[in-house]
């Protein structure tokens, strides 16, 4: 699992953005970049074979690499109902979990641009409903080999509900940051 | 009593333990080799991730060219040569709705490998959209597979 580590407050302003975009308290805890062993890589969301709804997006310019938002189906669901209201279709909750995925791989790049210096630009965003460690991996099979992996685990809480999520950041070799 | 030993990204297991299931949970696109000599325990998994090493460094379990012929010596090494084997192959998803370029070069450059070494594959349960995961059951000699059932995948 992700290793906790005190970070400074928000760096990404995704703090607030989420809670703009939820409307509730979020809270994030993050870890340091760092490269993991292959092996642990589809392990970092949970159980490589637990049910998972991931977002990903690909990411071009100063920047190359890949964002994968993984959130157990329990706390999309949640999102789901925060930002369109209960009893919503899957797919409207997918298109939910999308626009969470944008704004936080949007905030990502943001910074990881900063720190080279130029822009970075995310693909559209595709979601899936699929085993954590299949769609991790099939990620990982697109990246550089052995990228660097940052791994940032959000947790939110609405209305006393836990919400909980994992960003992975793929960072190809060829990009600088 | 059955021992589960899970094989990661890129690793290459071998047992000639009857009780031993060699396993991949959350298989996506990569695939997961399984060689056995029938009428023995003798089992080998490879987790392969991408279909030619390249001359890369890494484990030999990683890629189809180089995980084959490190399964056969492996099982070489305990006295089965490779007319005797067989093989049983799982993996090879489009996941995440990626075209499904490198889990189908995975699935052609495992079996041409085989293929090389004469070893014929009994079980298949390749290509798809869906993930697995994989178990080998070393007395019934075939792979079980599993993926997310429907109240799984709807959310």
């Amino acid at each position: 699992m992700i290793p906790k580590e005190p970070v400074e407050h928000d760096p990404t302003g995704l703090q607030d953005a989420l809670s703009e975009l939820l409307g509730v308290h979020v809270d994030l805890q993050e870890s340091a970049p760092q490269r993991y062993a292959l092996r642990d890589i589809p392990n970092l969301a949970g159980p490589a074979d637990s049910s998972a709804v991931a977002v990903y997006l690909r990411a071009a310019g100063v920047f190359q690499g890949q964002i994968l938002l993984i959130l157990p189906p329990q706390s999309a669901r949640r999102i789901g109902d925060l930002m369109l209201g209960p009893g919503k279709s899957s797919e409207h909750v997918l298109d939910a979990c999308r626009e969470l995925g944008n704004i936080v791989a949007s905030r990502y790049l943001s910074r990881m641009a900063d720190a080279i210096g130029g822009r970075a630009i995310p693909s559209t965003p595709l979601s899936t409903v699929d085993m954590a460690g299949a769609v991790i991996s099939s990620v990982l099979q697109r990246a550089s080999h052995d990228p660097v992996v940052h791994a940032i685990e959000l947790r939110m809480q609405a209305a006393g509900d836990a919400i909980r999520g994992t960003v992975l950041v793929l960072q190809d070799q060829t990009s600088e940051a | 009593m059955v021992k589960r030993t899970p094989v990661g990204l890129g690793e290459l297991c071998i047992s000639a333990d009857p009780h031993e299931r060699l396993c991949i949970f959350g298989l996506g696109s990569c695939i997961a080799v399984y060689l056995y000599a029938p009428g023995t325990s003798a089992t080998a998994l490879a987790h392969v991730v991408l279909p030619e090493s390249q001359g890369r460094p890494g484990e030999p379990g990683r890629y189809a060219d180089t995980a084959v012929p490190a399964l056969v010596a492996g099982l070489r090494s305990l006295g089965h040569e490779p007319h005797r084997l067989r093989a049983a192959i799982a993996g090879g998803a489009a996941v995440l709705g990626f075209t499904s370029e490198i889990g189908q070069q995975n699935i052609r450059a495992v079996r041409r490998y085989l293929e090389d070494f004469g070893i014929p594959v009994v079980q298949d349960d390749t290509g798809g959209i869906r993930g697995r995961s994989v178990e080998f059951d070393p007395q019934g000699q075939h792979i079980e597979v599993r993926v997310l059932a429907a109240p799984q995948v709807s959310i």
